[in-house]
């Protein structure tokens, strides 16, 4: 009696992962990434708070922690002992000497924001399938495509705009074009990769 | 409450702020390559690319797609040293552009064997605030499809004259790869697509009136 | 917490069967869902990429979930964009130590409920919509008639039930997760579970005894 009723339920489970209708549809997916990527983002402030934790304290440990920042802070602008020599500023453009920061955007903020775009190879037979390209430093551990039922694998990548190079690594070793799109040519190493082109938003 | 002393802390912290020191400078770059040989003149090579002032996202990107492609040591050392010189060749045809994404394009430009002054055309083809990086992955893909870097020059930078939007200029390079890989040839390709893109476009005269503010072509 | 005493009952049985059965069924049925947990700190931390998979990953359990809480794709689909959405611009409260599945399935719980909630000032009926022809083996039919009947009791069971019965037996979280994302008790949780099975037993024996 129990046997049966153990096989019952775990046949009830068995329906109700297997549900058909709970295969998500690509397109939704999309939008929905396309969705989040253009929605404004919380304040870097309200993100930075809640991520930080601060263990518990006291209003008296606040108080000499506060304290110690004031005279800190003194000494390090310079009020308190030697006066630093003055840094230079952040500038906008490149920086020379140290490592440069970053260049200053030139582009409008449409036209640089990434666009969810979709990989998709046919191979029924790997165990792994990656996405390598300049977007993720060749990584392949950076982005793996999702195995379908039906052995297609796929994988959706916001990129930025423009012509993209990119290759599929198979089982972590064999580097290989994408079959439904243009060659890229390779100068540099002779192994050539493909090329989508993303268009801006 | 804890959002509350989280507050606390931070403007306690913010009284011991400094000076405005270098918060963002980076030490040397280090990078995932198994062989120590390679690795140390790797980085070396990417390091005095970045004395120059030269972005080093494409170049740690050039040296690990080396690794993934099972490059020798030597090779990915030329092929990061010849991107940073396309990349310093590309600042100065492209000035006063400075963004990575144009500096790359364009270096992508000069690897496909697109002559200098052709940057040069495509930047002054744009106010200068506007970025030139797609049309510049356009002309790259257009070459890459065996048509001629002059022909590919002219349609886009009649295109960009007459205010086509990156996205109608990246259509333009999509068309045209599509019609290629379906077998038409490269050189009609374009200008089939070329002047479709165009028939979008409003008349000369009425993108003349409603073009931006800067330096406009005649 | 003590441990619920089922003595003999046949609940305690499916419990362990359910222990024995989960590594094959999580590799046979949710290929790539157990996560790198590196993903939610890199998204936390700002990497759209790794957010992008984060969805492409947990969207199609998030999604089955759904759609057994609400019984209908529409209401599921909402529940599940709404979902991935908010955790987006939630990210920076996500402890670093922490599964990110059981605080996605939170979200992605109380959506559920709300949206009930909100149905069933509307309607008294919920539909669970149209079981679709699998089109398969001999012997569709009688799966057909099964797959509809589980359904339909599903539908049927209180919304604490079925959502404690879902996360255990489909999702297969271990209870303490389940209060994790539920924020019920361990001894109640079992108590639903076992409540859920007794009711899909007494009324999917019935459709046993027929084949």
């Amino acid at each position: 009696m129990s046997r049966e009723v153990d096989r019952l339920i775990e046949r009830v489970r068995s329906t109700l992962r297997e549900a058909p209708e709970a295969v998500p549809d690509p397109r939704l997916v999309a939008q929905l990434l396309s969705a989040v990527w253009a929605s404004p983002k919380p304040s870097m402030l309200r993100r930075w708070l809640d991520a930080w934790r601060v263990p518990a304290f006291s209003a008296v440990t606040a108080t000499v922690v506060a304290g110690l920042a004031l005279f800190a802070g003194f000494v390090t602008r310079g009020v308190i002992g030697e006066r630093p020599a003055p840094e230079p500023l952040a500038a906008s453009g490149p920086q020379t000497g140290e490592f440069p920061v970053q260049f200053a955007a030139a582009t409008t903020i449409d036209e640089a924001a990434p666009v969810l775009t979709q990989f998709v190879l046919n191979d029924a037979k790997a165990e792994r399938v990656s996405l390598v390209g300049d977007f993720n430093d060749w990584s392949g551990a950076a982005t793996p495509l999702t195995r379908l039922d039906s052995g297609v694998w796929t994988v959706s990548v916001p990129l930025p705009a423009g012509r993209q190079v990119y290759a599929f690594l198979i089982d972590g070793t064999f580097l290989t074009a994408d079959p439904r799109a243009p060659k890229s040519g390779d100068a540099d190493y002779g192994r050539e990769g493909s090329v989508v082109m993303v268009f801006p938003r | 409450m804890n959002m509350h002393r989280r507050v606390i802390t931070l403007v306690a912290l913010a009284l011991a702020s400094v000076s405005p020191a270098p918060a963002f400078a980076q030490g040397p770059v280090v990078l995932r390559i198994a062989d120590a040989k390679t690795r140390v003149v790797v980085e070396r090579e990417i390091a005095r690319a970045a004395a120059r002032g030269l972005p080093l996202q494409p170049l740690i990107a050039k040296a690990m797609e080396g690794v993934t492609k099972q490059a020798t040591g030597e090779r990915i050392q030329v092929a990061v040293s010849l991107l940073a010189k396309r990349l310093e060749q590309a600042r100065v045809l492209l000035a006063p552009s400075t963004s990575v994404a144009e500096l790359t394009s364009g270096a992508d430009a000069l690897a496909i064997g697109v002559p200098g002054t052709m940057l040069k055309q495509i930047r002054a083809a744009w106010p200068v605030e506007r970025s030139v990086a797609m049309p510049l992955d356009v002309l790259t893909e257009l070459v890459a499809r065996r048509i001629p870097a002059q022909h590919a020059l002219e349609q886009i930078t009649a295109l960009m004259a007459r205010g086509a939007t990156p996205s109608q200029i990246a259509s333009l390079g999509s068309s045209v790869q599509a019609d290629v890989a379906a077998g038409l040839a490269p050189d009609a390709a374009l200008d089939v697509r070329a002047r479709g893109v165009m028939s979008l476009l409003p008349s000369p005269a009425a993108a003349a009136a409603s073009a931006p503010s800067g330096r406009r072509q005649p | 917490m003590g441990r619920v005493r089922f003595g003999d009952s046949p609940w305690r049985e499916a419990e362990v069967a359910g222990h024995f059965s989960r590594t094959s069924l999580m590799t046979d049925t949710l290929p790539g869902t157990s996560i790198d947990p590196t993903l939610p700190l890199r998204a936390k931390a700002g990497d759209r990429q790794a957010f992008a998979q984060l969805v492409d990953l947990l969207y199609p359990r998030s999604l089955r979930f759904a759609l057994h809480m609400v019984g209908n794709r529409e209401d599921a689909e909402e529940a599940v964009q709404d979902t991935f959405v908010r955790v987006y611009h939630h990210l920076g409260q996500f402890r670093d130590d922490a599964r990110f599945e059981p605080w996605l399935f939170r979200i992605l719980a109380n959506r559920c409920r709300s949206l009930v909630e909100k149905r069933r000032r509307h309607t008294t009926v919920i539909q669970y919509g149209d079981v679709p022809d699998r089109g398969g083996p001999p012997g569709t039919e009688t799966e057909r008639d099964w797959t509809e009947e589980v359904y339909r009791i599903l539908a049927t069971l209180p919304l604490e039930q079925k959502e404690a019965f879902l996360l255990r037996h489909v999702e297969d979280m271990a209870y303490e997760e389940i209060a994790a994302v539920t924020g019920v008790g361990l001894s109640a949780l079992r108590m639903r579970v076992k409540r859920a099975c007794d009711v899909l037993r007494a009324r999917l024996s019935e459709v046993i005894r027929d084949e």
